[in-house]
């Protein structure tokens, strides 16, 4: 698998936030006590199933950049019980663009947004509980809350 | 009405609109669609003078929508703003009628950029 570079996760959600954002690679995941969310996505022609686990505050950032929201405004709607459809939407949306470097070499194409891995499909599950592949970012979006952006791919 | 948007996310509906006002088309009228069926249904009230879609969206893609209003006679201006960024998918667009692609995520002059040669600059 071509490996997702810190360069491109930078330029890919850069591009969409307008802000800097700062990428790091890192060997091993350490799991922030937050939230998490899970996007799944088809990767063609194999019809293989990569996931994307990140920090719902990380997303939430993203999201609330696109939204024009203040981090004050993201922290609120991360922290509800409940996530409001808007922003949820927009979480959406940038999962869904994230699809882009999802696969470098492939087309991924983004299938369904997930709060609890529980409920992947049987195939994203499996990705999840032993993927061959791990790829474990922190970004960093200025002026906003952070986290963790795993990419996991099977064979 | 000037422009029919066709795309599930509200979030994205909005950014494109917003990146349509900063590209200078303030005055600009559109009708949105959630996806290809029903943008199909506004079509048989709205002639836009240009069409905006996503890609992958629930009921009726975007690739679908621009065959099935082609295979009307449909000649609309027809572009998609989508994620999907391989040369296969551009192909596929461009052989089907459509007249331009962006990627997300994409900058004002992008879309200037594809607007203005349709809709003779702002």
């Amino acid at each position: 698998m071509a490996e997702p570079t810190p360069f491109a996760i930078t330029q890919l959600f850069g591009g969409l936030v307008g802000r800097n954002v700062t990428v790091t690679q890192v060997t091993k995941y350490l799991p922030n006590k937050v939230k998490q969310m899970y996007g799944t996505y088809l990767v063609k022609p194999m019809d293989s199933t990569r996931i994307v686990q990140a920090d719902l505050p990380l997303l939430g950032s993203l999201a609330g950049c696109l939204l024009g929201l203040p981090s004050d405004a993201v922290k609120e709607r991360v922290g509800a019980a409940e996530i409001e459809e808007g922003f949820r939407d927009a979480i959406h949306e940038v999962l869904n663009i994230a699809s882009t470097i999802v696969s470098t070499e492939y087309r991924a194409v983004f299938q369904k947004m997930f709060a609890d891995p529980v409920y992947l499909p049987s195939e994203a599950a499996d990705t999840f509980k032993d993927p061959v592949y791990r790829n474990y970012f922190t970004i960093k979006v200025d002026g906003y809350e952070g986290g963790n952006f795993n990419i996991l791919a099977p064979l | 009405m000037d422009l029919l948007l066709v795309d599930d996310s509200k979030t994205m509906r909005l950014l494109v609109q917003r990146a349509i006002r900063q590209a200078g088309y303030r005055s600009l009228t559109v009708c949105e669609a959630e996806n290809g069926a029903d943008a199909i249904e506004k079509l048989k009230s709205v002639s836009p003078k240009l069409i905006l879609s996503d890609w992958n969206m629930p009921e009726m893609s975007g690739i679908d929508f621009l065959k099935k209003i082609r295979s009307e006679n449909n000649k609309t201006p027809f572009g998609f703003i989508t994620s999907e960024a391989s040369k296969e998918i551009k192909d596929m667009a461009m052989s089907n009628g459509a007249n331009f692609l962006i990627t997300k995520p994409f900058a004002p002059e992008d879309v200037q950029d594809a607007l203005d040669p349709i809709l003779g600059g702002a």
